[in-house]
């Protein structure tokens, strides 16, 4: 799954710059998450239409860049992220940051992950027999 | 190509030309210009004073606030009627300084234009595309008469509508460009991000940069985007001067060839107004030999260079202004440290994550001055990692830190968000001004 992560500047309205833009745009928003830091912020997220919104960002000058990153089913049920993370762990894979979808209706929520290796991650999970979610 | 002889004569040979002009120059001058006549005579110095060239120094000195204080004819030497052509500074830092020139001067000008122009890399038949702002500016009409008299084609584009230059510099097959080396290197980004390759797709060859002064850095730049094989040169010059025409760089890259047969340069300590030996850094001061409607006599420039005055491999014996690391008002004094923008500009041009623009900010948070720099990302590739963002900023910091002996804040810019501009590039803010505060 594509994930589009935003350069924004720590000050009052900036997050709201971006999502007002892609509102614009039409631009659903399913996952999102940022971080505070001294000077400024990554905001990411996963949407219905990366290209689409990196487009409409990078012309309204916001730095933006689109990554790969990895998004799982996950059990409604105690030890499930456990699960996951314990899968990734026996396979020396680092996870670099996690966060989660915003709805999923009366679904349990969907992960998404970026870590060190895509591929063996998409691998190791499988086997363990935990569902990625690829659109 | 070399286009005068003048260009080529012994030391000896120059100097008696400037001490013949030199005396002749004061007399005019002292004769016809009131307010110059009055500093002579406050001075105690009459033209007969002066007998060698060392004897330049007994001269006042002329200073922009000469032009406030006599606007808009008050300098002149002549007679309006005998003027054919009036031009005038951007009037950037003030009134505009008017100037004006006779026949004869018009002449010199295009004369020193065309040396210059030649010395560039600019040859008879070249395609020249003039991407100056024509009007009341110098800079275009300048090189557009000195390259015409050399025996180029001349485009005028002037400034502004960058897509369309780029059409004319595609269908024209230009192969000589004007312009400020900011547009320049905006221009070569249009011509990249539109998927044109400028070494197969133009057939640029020659670069004649001037209105700001080019950094090494800038020059870099020109390389990577016009290609290796782009001459890049700058040239110099002031309206107060004439316009451009008074020193440019040959393709040895090794400091400005002056006119000397109708410039004199001196550099001096901009505190004291001592003349500095050869070789030292200071203001540089220039006395106009040929200049007859508007004499300007050791002319403050505010930039900062040096001189040398050995022979250049390209064969020219002039001597030869280095290039300029500073105008004496582009300093800022910042905790009390000098800071010239260009000092910035090269510790942010040596790393290749940052493009090469950027923008610094000063202010005064209670007692203590801040410092800004907003740099732009050179692409999106560092955009999802914190700890790349961090390092980035904080290298950035380290190295100005370690140049200037202050702190700044670094702020990361999206690629392309600063300002580009096509005339003079603005790239301090000084907020202490506009609060009233001494600085």
């Amino acid at each position: 799954m594509k994930q589009i992560s935003v350069l924004v500047e720590n000050h009052v309205g900036s997050l709201a710059a971006v999502t007002a833009l892609l509102k614009e745009a039409h631009v659903n928003i399913k996952a999102i998450a940022s971080f505070d830091s001294p000077s400024y912020g990554i905001l990411r997220m996963v949407v219905d239409a990366p290209e689409q919104a990196a487009l409409v960002l990078q012309e309204s000058h916001f730095a933006v860049k689109i990554t790969d990153v990895l998004t799982v089913e996950m059990e409604d049920q105690p030890g499930a992220l456990d699960h996951v993370f314990a899968v990734m762990a026996e396979a020396g894979i680092d996870i670099y940051y996690v966060y989660s979808f915003v709805y999923r209706l009366d679904k349990a929520p969907l992960m998404v992950l970026n870590v060190s290796d895509n591929e063996k991650a998409r691998q190791v999970l499988k086997g363990a027999g935990i569902q990625i979610v690829e659109e | 190509m070399i286009w005068a002889k003048e260009e080529t004569l012994s030391r000896k040979e120059i100097e008696e030309i400037q001490i013949a002009r030199l005396k002749e120059q004061v007399a005019w001058s002292y004769e016809r210009v009131a307010p110059y006549r009055a500093k002579m005579d406050a001075a105690g110095v009459k033209p007969e004073h002066i007998r060698t060239l060392k004897d330049l120094q007994l001269l006042p000195f002329s200073v922009k606030q000469d032009f406030r204080d006599n606007y808009p004819f008050g300098l002149f030497a002549v007679e309006r009627e005998k003027l054919q052509r009036i031009h005038a500074s951007s009037g950037t830092t003030g009134k505009p300084t008017v100037v004006g020139y006779t026949p004869e001067d018009m002449k010199n000008w295009t004369e020193n234009v065309s040396r210059i122009a030649c010395q560039g890399g600019a040859v008879p038949g070249d395609m020249a595309q003039i991407c100056f702002g024509y009007g009341m500016f110098t800079g275009a009409l300048g090189l557009h008469f000195g390259l015409e008299n050399i025996g180029a084609t001349v485009a005028p584009t002037s400034s502004g509508n960058t897509k369309k230059q780029i059409m004319f510099m595609q269908d024209l097959g230009t192969t000589v460009l004007v312009a400020t080396p900011s547009y320049a290197l905006y221009l070569g980004e249009v011509i990249q991000s539109m998927g044109l390759d400028p070494k197969k797709d133009l057939k640029l060859r020659v670069g004649l940069f001037g209105g700001e002064g080019m950094t090494e850095a800038m020059r870099q730049q020109m390389y990577v985007l016009f290609g290796e094989q782009f001459c890049a040169t700058q040239n110099y010059g002031m309206s107060e001067l004439n316009g451009p025409g008074v020193a440019g760089e040959c393709p040895e890259l090794c400091g400005m060839h002056i006119n000397e047969d109708h410039f004199i340069a001196e550099i001096i300590n901009p505190d004291t107004g001592e003349v500095l030996p050869e070789g030292e850094k200071g203001e540089l001061v220039i006395t106009c030999l040929t200049k007859k409607a508007l004499p300007m006599i050791r002319y403050r420039t505010r930039d900062i260079s040096r001189l040398f005055y050995e022979p250049c491999k390209c064969g020219r014996t002039t001597a030869r202004m280095e290039n300029l690391s500073g105008r004496t008002d582009d300093m800022l004094i910042i905790r009390g440290v000098n800071v010239f923008p260009s000092q910035v500009e090269e510790v942010l041009s040596a790393m290749p994550q940052i493009s090469p623009y950027y923008e610094i900010i000063v202010d005064r948070k209670g007692q203590l001055d801040t410092m800004e720099i907003k740099v732009e990302l050179a692409d999106n590739s560092l955009v999802d990692s914190y700890g790349e963002l961090e390092k980035l900023s904080a290298t950035i910091g380290s190295r100005v830190k370690s140049v200037l002996g202050l702190d700044a804040a670094i702020r990361l810019e999206a690629p392309g968000k600063l300002q580009r501009f096509e005339g003079k590039a603005k790239r301090v803010t000084d907020n202490r001004k506009s609060l009233g505060l001494n600085c």
